[in-house]
């Protein structure tokens, strides 16, 4: 029997095919702008790997921020509680989950059995967020995969304050006017975003193993300086981004066991 | 300047000495500066008042945002940043909190204190309205509670002798201030905006012996001294922090300065003195507060006097502009600002309305923004 | 009409239409209310409330009827005083008891529950409030801003007097006092001090009480100076009396529902009464709902006897901090599958001491100043605690007003509280009450939706 998780994110969308508790195929595409031609492709692609068809599917779980968009989706969860139970399968050591996606970020703090005990999200502002990145990317003329490894070349970071990009936007112009180095600028940007998300979580407090989930987890900076920031270790899944659309998978597989 | 020189000398050995202080046995009160709580009462139960009043500075506000809402007032929130950063030593050495509960911003450093330290605070409530008989009741009767606060925390008592002697080093503290600020009226000032309000700061921190001195000294220094001679602008708003002079060397790069201030944080009152006879208690009451020029709160029943306040600091201080400068989400004041404009406007007065959050990323267009204004006069 | 069948979901009987037709009209036209807008409540109002039931179609209908007096209060009273939010209801009751030919009324209140939540144009109001008055994204409080945008549209009247209390908040006060300055309007300013030490509460402290009671002395000179009307202590007791009598009416509705299980009824509906019995100040609803409570009251108790519920039954219980006027947020809250069961308005037990005090302004001051809200950072946050522990409930989303200090020093500490010594999970939320533009329920959803899935395990885990 074949069960699919499916996470729409803002920046991209993910699923994750399960047979028999194990993670048979997944893909990663970028969302358009039409999100259930999306919500099918992404499973279509996914499917193809391993020659097998939407309507294979016994049961489907959507998630992320479109969740509600997904057509063949047979029940819809949010992603905090399926990127708890995701990374509870391959880290059932994990405690604590800093997941940052494109348009949010998060704070999760799970328990032994991959349960949410509590959990905070980022208001209303891109600081700290993939799409922060991108932002900052374009204005130094990057490629926003080149980012991390230079932030991690300076020993001088900026101080940027900002909490809202746009701001940061002007800040790091100004900056930039000012002669700083382009190393020092992009380790403040990191040290800034990495900062804005860990006060975020402070009401939800940071235990160990604290595992960095999204798409953003894949960059090296943001992994050194939220280490920086809460004195711990952090751990990152294989795949990080699909984290959330394999708890959906699990999910949808529990949900068999249920009738 | 050889005395601003000597006086920011003393102010960086003053922790180290309160900490000696306070390994006597010292006690020592931290309040926020905005010339509501008397110092007097606390110099005088023998212990050692220290101002609250760090600003300006980014990471206090994002540290805050641990324990209050992001739309509290700036000033108000960097003080629990403060605190909860644990660099600042005055915040992590007083024994006593006073807060005088002037608004609901400035009620939440009380309650930022209360909610989340373990260091006793005290509330000061504060009338608005200091032109009725119960508000002056309250406030009087506030000071009351405050004394024996200040007893039980020292167990000594506060006598009038003692009070008296306070009481007329605070006077001469006041009317120096105001001597020094007064000199500005003269086409070259003999101090800048910055240094003068640096004066203030210092006040709040520095042994008051040590600083009327230092005020004397700076007294005579300035006479017949002459400063540039540029656009004239009158500051007005909420806060000004001690860190917090943004404006003031924005201002410094081109040639224009601060002439005249009027801020509800950060500032001594210093236009009127204290009665020093008959009740004291009351005395204190009086020139704190029925007398207090100006008046509390911007608006509400005081608005008249401010505006008038404010019409006479400009004519007196000859300004080409006004700056209000007023810290980000404290409501009051932003509401306040848009009344205060149409009365400038109206007088044919330039001015400009300024909210900071204490972000490096504001300071290029507020440059821009200062720079129009200066521009345009 | 186009607008009859809107009113008929509204409770108005058809004799009733016919009979108001001039005013609706020319209220309606007042307001800049377009058939499309009309539509646009008849669909909000079958979508958000529960029509089923004849006292929630009375509730609206009054709400409309609050909004027909504002809108005409110029051409058809003599004087017209405004009290906005929070109003020392005590007072403004006192100031409408005395005569007919007076209008009080909270503005404000008014005009979110018509404008904003029946027809869902609130925005209409706020944007003309913006630009060289209010800056947007300095959290403002909506409210305010609400009132001085129909002030300024011209679609609610000038007052000839405006009592703004200082308790909860400085924003009141101070545009207030604005707003007397722009139009020439006498401001008597009802002053407080909020200085309280949060270990005491609920005691309030002496000074700080007959503080307020002097300064209502000082409003009601005020008043009398710009009305003529005398404000008697026997006109001020029988006021009292009957918004008590309101007050125990609706508390006696949250007490059926309060163990309902399956909940009867949708907080939308429950908060929108309390709402209006409390908060609109209004001289249109003042002391008298034409029977709406008792007839909600039967209607539920039926509906609880037959054992019909809006969620099945076992749905975790929460409390919130307040019910937002937008009706969407509380009914996303239900979807998730919560039950809210409380907001703080209610009043605890450890709030029910007897006062010490004989004087009338007194007792009723101490009352107002004991909430929470008007008494410090600490008291509210325990009193948040309270709720919870006196009504059992498995959970708490601690939704604080975006723009209230007053409301929003508390939920962080709350959290602590209730975490540490109740054990029951708390999401703290920011949120907007009525200014939706950028709090809509959809941007709240995931958070929601994870709380309650949180919740109900945390239930499942207890019920092993």
């Amino acid at each position: 029997m074949l069960f699919a998780g499916i996470d729409i994110g803002a920046a991209t969308a993910k699923v994750v095919i399960l047979r028999d508790g194990k993670i048979l195929s997944y893909a990663i595409i970028p969302t358009g702008f039409d999100v259930i031609n999306t919500a099918n492709e992404v499973t279509r692609l996914a499917l193809e790997k391993v020659d097998h068809s939407i309507d294979e599917l016994e049961f489907v779980i959507s998630t992320g921020y479109a969740r509600s968009a997904v057509p063949f989706a047979n029940k819809t969860l949010t992603e905090i509680l399926c990127h708890a139970k995701g990374v509870h399968l391959l880290l059932p050591r994990a405690r604590t989950i800093i997941d940052i996606g494109g348009q949010d970020s998060k704070v999760i703090r799970v328990g032994e059995s991959g349960n949410v005990i509590n959990f905070n999200m980022n208001d209303k502002c891109a600081a700290g967020t993939g799409r922060f990145f991108e932002v900052m990317a374009v204005v130094l003329g990057l490629d926003i995969s080149e980012m991390g490894p230079i932030a991690l070349k300076s020993s001088n970071p900026c101080q940027i304050s900002s909490t809202c990009t746009v701001f940061a936007e002007t800040e790091v112009v100004s900056l930039r006017a000012q002669g700083r180095s382009r190393e020092d600028l992009i380790s403040g940007i990191h040290k800034a975003a990495a900062s804005r998300v860990v006060t975020m979580g402070k009401t939800v407090g940071y235990e160990k193993e604290v595992v960095l989930t999204g798409g953003v987890a894949k960059n090296m900076g943001v992994k050194k300086f939220l280490e920086d920031e809460i004195k711990m270790e952090t751990v990152i899944p294989e795949e990080p981004q699909i984290m959330g659309a394999l708890g959906a998978a699990l999910f949808a597989q529990a949900e068999l066991g249920k009738k | 300047m050889k005395t601003m020189k000597d006086l920011s000398t003393s102010l960086e050995g003053r922790v180290s000495e309160l900490r000696e202080l306070k390994k006597e046995g010292k006690k020592i009160v931290g309040y926020v500066p905005g010339g509501f709580m008397p110092e007097e009462l606390v110099w005088a139960s023998g212990a050692i008042p220290v101002g609250l009043n760090r600003g300006g500075d980014p990471s206090a506000v994002l540290k805050s945002a641990e324990y209050l809402p992001r739309f509290i007032d700036t000033f108000s929130r960097s003080q629990i940043g403060y605190w909860a950063m644990g660099e600042e030593p005055l915040y992590q050495m007083v024994d006593l909190v006073v807060v005088p509960c002037t608004d609901r911003n400035i009620g939440v450093i009380a309650d930022g204190w209360e909610m989340w330290t373990e260091t006793k605070v005290f509330k000061f409530g504060v009338p608005h309205n200091n032109k009725s008989d119960h508000a002056f009741k309250y406030y009087l009767d506030g000071l009351h509670l405050l004394k024996e606060a200040l007893e039980k925390l020292t167990g000594s008592t506060i006598t009038d002798d003692k009070l008296r002697k306070e009481i007329d080093v605070l006077n001469r503290m006041r009317l120096l201030l105001r001597q020094i600020s007064e000199m500005r009226k003269s086409e070259r000032p003999p101090i800048s905006g910055k240094d003068y309000i640096k004066l203030h700061h210092a006040s709040f921190r520095t042994d008051r012996d040590i600083m009327v001195t230092s005020l004397e000294s700076m007294f005579q220094e300035l006479k017949g001294n002459e400063g540039r001679k540029g656009p004239r602008i009158l500051l007005i708003g909420s806060s000004i922090a001690e860190g917090d002079y943004k404006v003031h060397n924005i201002l410094e790069a081109i040639g224009a300065d601060v002439v005249i201030e009027d801020f509800s944080e950060g500032m001594r009152p210093y236009w009127q003195e204290v009665e020093n006879n008959g009740d004291l208690v009351e005395a204190l009451a009086d020139g704190y507060f029925r007398k207090r020029t100006p008046p509390p709160a911007f608006f509400r029943p005081a608005t008249e006097e401010r505006v008038a306040f404010f019409l006479r600091l400009a004519k007196e201080f000859r300004v080409d502009g006004i700056i209000w400068y007023s810290m980000m989400y404290r409501d009051s004041y932003d509401i306040a600002g848009i009344y205060f404009r149409r009365i400038a406007e109206k007088e044919g007065l330039p001015f400009i309305k300024i909210m900071s959050d204490y972000d490096t990323a504001e300071t290029g267009p507020l440059r821009t923004r200062i720079e129009a204004l200066i521009e345009s006069l | 009409m186009y607008y009859d069948e809107l009113l008929r979901l509204c409770g108005f009987e058809p004799e009733e239409i016919e009979e108001e037709r001039p005013r609706i009209e020319k209220a309606f036209e007042k307001l800049e209310l377009t058939p499309e807008d009309i539509d646009r409540g008849e669909e909000r109002v079958r979508q958000y409330f529960d029509i089923e039931l004849n006292g929630v179609r009375k509730m609206l209908g009054l709400w409309v009827k609050c909004l027909i007096d504002l809108a005409l209060a110029r051409e058809e009273r003599k004087k017209i005083i405004y009290s906005s939010f929070p109003a020392f209801t005590p007072l403004t009751n006192a100031m409408a008891m005395v005569s007919e030919d007076i209008f009080v009324a909270a503005p404000e209140i008014i005009l979110v529950h018509t404008v904003g939540m029946i027809f869902g144009k609130l925005p209409s109001l706020l944007e003309v409030a913006e630009g060289d008055l209010l800056q947007r994204g300095l959290a403002n409080c909506s409210l305010l801003q609400t009132m001085l945008g129909g002030i300024t549209k011209g679609v609610i009247p000038v007052p000839d007097l405006i009592v703004p209390s200082g308790v909860l908040c400085d924003q009141a006060p101070e545009l207030d006092e604005l707003i007397g300055r722009i139009y020439g309007v006498p401001v008597a300013y009802l002053d407080s001090v909020v200085d309280e030490m949060g270990e005491n509460w609920p005691q309030t402290s002496e000074r700080r009480v007959k503080y307020l009671a002097q300064e209502t002395n000082g409003v009601l000179a005020k008043f009398e100076e710009v009305t003529g009307y005398t404000v008697t202590e026997d006109i001020s007791q029988e006021a009292n009396w009957r918004y008590i009598n309101l007050l125990l009416g609706g508390n006696q509705v949250l007490e059926l529902v309060k163990n309902a299980d399956p909940a009867p009824i949708s907080y939308v509906d429950i908060g929108t009464m309390f709402r209006l019995t409390r908060f609109s100040s209004t001289t249109t609803i003042f002391g008298d709902v034409g029977g709406m409570i008792d007839l909600l009251y039967g209607e539920l108790k039926e509906r609880i006897g037959r054992g019909e519920g809006i969620l099945p039954k076992g749905a975790p219980g929460v409390s919130i901090i307040m019910s937002p006027t937008e009706p969407s947020i509380v009914k996303m809250i239900e979807e998730s599958g919560l039950v809210v069961r409380v907001d703080a308005n209610a009043t605890t037990e450890a709030e029910s001491a007897p006062s010490k005090h004989k004087d009338f302004w007194e007792r009723a001051g101490e009352s107002f100043l004991r909430k929470g809200v008007c008494y410090c950072g600490l008291g509210f946050a325990t009193q948040l605690k309270q709720i919870c522990k006196e009504w059992d409930l498995d959970g708490a989303i601690l939704n604080y007003q975006l723009s209230c200090r007053g409301f929003s020093i508390a939920p962080l500490k709350a959290k602590e509280l209730i975490t540490k010594e109740l054990g029951i999970p708390v999401l703290v939320l920011e949120c907007e009450a009525s200014d939706i533009r950028d709090y809509s329920a959809e941007a709240m959803r995931t958070r929601v939706e994870t709380f309650a899935e949180v919740l109900k395990a945390a239930k499942a885990a207890k019920a092993k």
